[in-house]
């Protein structure tokens, strides 16, 4: 009881401590870095009691990432193009059926230019994604910048779509492989710059340069390529931001009517990572030196996935009164939610808002709104049955609020409201809207283990010109334990 | 008597065979004196044409071994890495057509993107590992020429892997032998096309297998 009350009270200090200074003394009175790891614990939405900072988080040694000082633009060029050799082979070998191409397919791919593919949900919104995160790696890893990478994940995703299958290439291909693949891409970087320590030896060091392969192969394989120059003190692997995140099991009942008993249940797994912080004190910014991104996955009668992220590509602090600190910036999101009833996938730009406010000594707030435009976004169709595909293609309208109410030892409150507007492009014409909220206590039980409750309601309101409107929605209720770090 | 016979064919034999072991002595030492030779300014040289020529082994016993020739260029994007662009030609015949197709001969026309890992940096005799991407055309000769051809094989893009061996013969001329392997799926299909071969799925069609083993042995002329 005591040793939980000192732990408490030591965190109470430690965020108490990080409100009082203010952006303007952060900068001038510590060193780059230092500090970041209670500001972007105490103040992002997501996060909430969590991650009582441990005092190891709070070290100086945290920075902004730092740009590697090699170049290898050749380099990544080759190895965009070694990443659809190696796919098409893979295919090509085991039979699959859209790797027999030639000449001809090619000359065809040119002359009948773009359409909507039929594929499945899951290979459009995460398989290519995940394609472009490799294009993505092979710039970044070879020390080209965060926009120069992108163009590998775009230059990449052309050369597969007009060359390296034998079907017509997909526009909506080319967007989500260049987009997705920039925010898993830079994710998956930034993950694995935390992981990879050259002064590691030993299992130590395989371990870390094991994960990081598996999380980013692009980026794997260049160290083992070029060993030597990655290892340079300014390379990747010593950039490093603060991480924080939470890791949650639940148990969790779904349904889409009133009838409880009617319910569907089981077991979910969800994990929050918040990269870097909203508030640095005005130090300059890199696109991804702040973003959450939280994982669910649930299984029931088979898996769902959702993944809810986004992150800042620009961003400016305004000046603000003392408890108060705010950013406006452009934010890239990524949308995955794969539910019973309700399928959702795009990447959007939104400009937003990060807002935190002092309310009192114990009680802070943090608001979150953002709006812009779903530059590509699916929703389920009943409508649409073509080979795989069951959805609408479309573009529209994204715009999210988050408000997090931290009380400290009392809890913390999440309220989380996110709006899908989408115009069909392809597929039964008309307008679906989308909306999920999200309302969740947890609440500190012991050291940085936390119960909690989560209420989650989807409604899916499809106005169809051709056909009778649909309107959908569904329920959740989880009971869960949470771990903080 | 035979005692003298028996020493003047020996004489004569001796004399045969020096006469084969001076032009063939000469032709040794002419391919190996710039060998000898070999110096570091040859490492200067990245770009060389090619030229080669060999035999093709299709793995299908119903097709005959053909000749193959080509040639192309060859550069060193490093001393360990070297990429080739080549364009090869062959004609095999058939011993049993595959379906759809009569008696008569197949042509392929190769456009060759291979990259090599090197073992060595430099030396006389460095080999190397082949990998790469070819382009594959192929055009159906029927046997009777006047017969209107109905069927031809889909063109295809495959992979090889292989083997060779570079012998630097002086700083500007190399010789190499390369063992390559292609593995080549496709299917015979009916002339004229209905629509775009894109949209045919491989899976509906009776695919043949035309994968080969291409011997060849080359010059490269560095310059």
């Amino acid at each position: 009881m005591m040793r939980k009350t000192g732990v408490l009270l030591f965190a109470v200090f430690l965020l108490g401590f990080s409100f009082s200074v203010r952006a303007d003394e952060v900068a001038v009175q510590k060193a780059p870095g230092e500090g970041l790891c209670q500001a972007a614990i105490s103040s992002f939405s997501l996060v909430p009691f969590a991650s009582l900072p441990k005092p190891e988080q709070t070290s100086p040694a945290a920075a902004p990432a730092a740009e590697p000082v090699f170049r290898r633009p050749v380099a990544a060029v080759v190895e965009t193009a070694a990443v659809n050799v190696a796919i098409w082979l893979t295919g090509y070998l085991t039979g699959g059926q859209q790797a027999f191409i030639s000449l001809e397919t090619m000359n065809e791919n040119f002359k009948y230019w773009f359409e909507w593919d039929p594929n499945h949900f899951r290979t459009n919104f995460i398989a290519h994604p995940y394609h472009g995160s490799l294009y993505f790696n092979s710039g970044r890893s070879n020390g080209l910048s965060y926009w120069e990478s992108a163009l590998c994940s775009l230059g990449g995703s052309f050369m597969w779509e007009t060359v390296m299958e034998r079907h017509r290439p997909s526009i909506n291909d080319l967007i989500m492989t260049t987009t997705g693949g920039m925010f898993l891409g830079e994710a998956m970087f930034r993950y694995t710059s935390l992981i990879l320590d050259d002064n590691a030896r030993g299992f130590d060091r395989v371990w870390r340069e094991a994960v990081s392969l598996l999380l980013n192969p692009a980026g794997g394989l260049n160290r083992l390529f070029f060993g030597g120059e990655m290892v340079r003190p300014s390379g990747v692997s010593q950039a490093k931001s603060p991480l924080s995140g939470i890791i949650t099991l639940g148990g969790q009942a779904r349904g889409d009517n009133p009838d409880i008993e009617s319910n569907k249940t089981g077991p979910s797994a969800d994990f929050l990572l918040v990269y870097g912080t909203p508030f640095t004190g005005g130090e300059a910014r890199q696109p991804f030196d702040y973003f959450p991104v939280e994982f669910t996955l649930r299984f029931q009668d088979k898996a769902y996935l959702t993944i809810y992220g986004y992150s800042l590509l620009f961003g400016r602090e305004l000046e603000a009164k003392s408890g108060q600190n705010h950013l406006l910036g452009l934010f890239q999101h990524y949308d995955y939610i794969n539910t019973e009833a309700i399928e959702l996938g795009g990447t959007s730009l939104c400009a937003g808002l990060v807002s935190r406010f002092e309310l009192s000594k114990t009680t802070h707030l943090t608001l979150t709104p953002q709006l812009g435009w779903m530059i590509l976004g699916v929703s389920n169709n009943e409508y649409v049955v073509e080979d795989l595909r069951d959805y609408n293609y479309g573009t529209g309208v994204t715009a999210k609020l988050d408000g997090f109410f931290n009380f400290q030892k009392y809890g913390s409150v999440l309220l989380r409201w996110a709006h899908y507007t989408i115009y069909a492009l392809e597929g039964a014409a008309g307008t679906d809207r989308l909306n999920v909220f999200t309302g969740e206590y947890r609440i500190p039980v012991w050291k940085q283990v936390m119960l909690g409750l989560q209420y989650q309601h989807y409604r899916r309101n499809s106005d169809y010109r051709d056909f009778p409107d649909v309107k959908k929605f569904l329920y959740g209720l989880r009971l869960q334990v949470s771990y903080g770090f | 008597m035979r005692k003298e016979e028996r020493s003047m064919r020996k004489n004569k034999r001796n004399e045969n065979q020096s006469g084969l072991a001076v032009p063939a002595a000469w032709l040794v030492l002419a391919l190996v004196w710039p060998s000898l030779s070999f110096g570091d300014e040859a490492q200067g040289h990245k770009l060389a044409f090619k030229a080669e020529a060999g035999a093709v082994f299709r793995t299908d016993q119903n097709f005959d071994t053909g000749f193959l020739y080509g040639a192309g260029f060859f550069t060193l994007l490093s001393p360990r890495i070297g990429l080739e662009l080549l364009i090869t030609g062959n004609r095999a015949p058939m011993n049993e057509p595959p379906a759809g197709l009569s008696a008569g001969k197949l042509a392929t026309t190769q456009v060759l993107l291979s990259g090599q890992y090197r073992f060595a940096k430099d030396g006389r005799f460095i080999p190397y590992a082949i990998f790469g991407l070819e382009f594959n055309f192929f055009h159906f000769w029927p046997a009777d020429e006047a017969e209107e051809n109905t069927a031809d094989v889909v063109d295809r893009l495959a992979p090889h892997l292989g083997a060779g061996l570079d012998w630097a013969l002086s700083d500007w001329l190399t010789l190499n032998a390369d063992a390559r392997y292609s593995i080549i799926k496709t299917w015979v299909e009916d002339l004229p096309r209905e629509g775009p071969i894109g949209e045919v799925n491989p899976d509906e069609v009776d695919q043949i297998s035309l994968n080969a083993l291409t011997l060849t042995l080359g010059l490269k002329f560095f310059f």
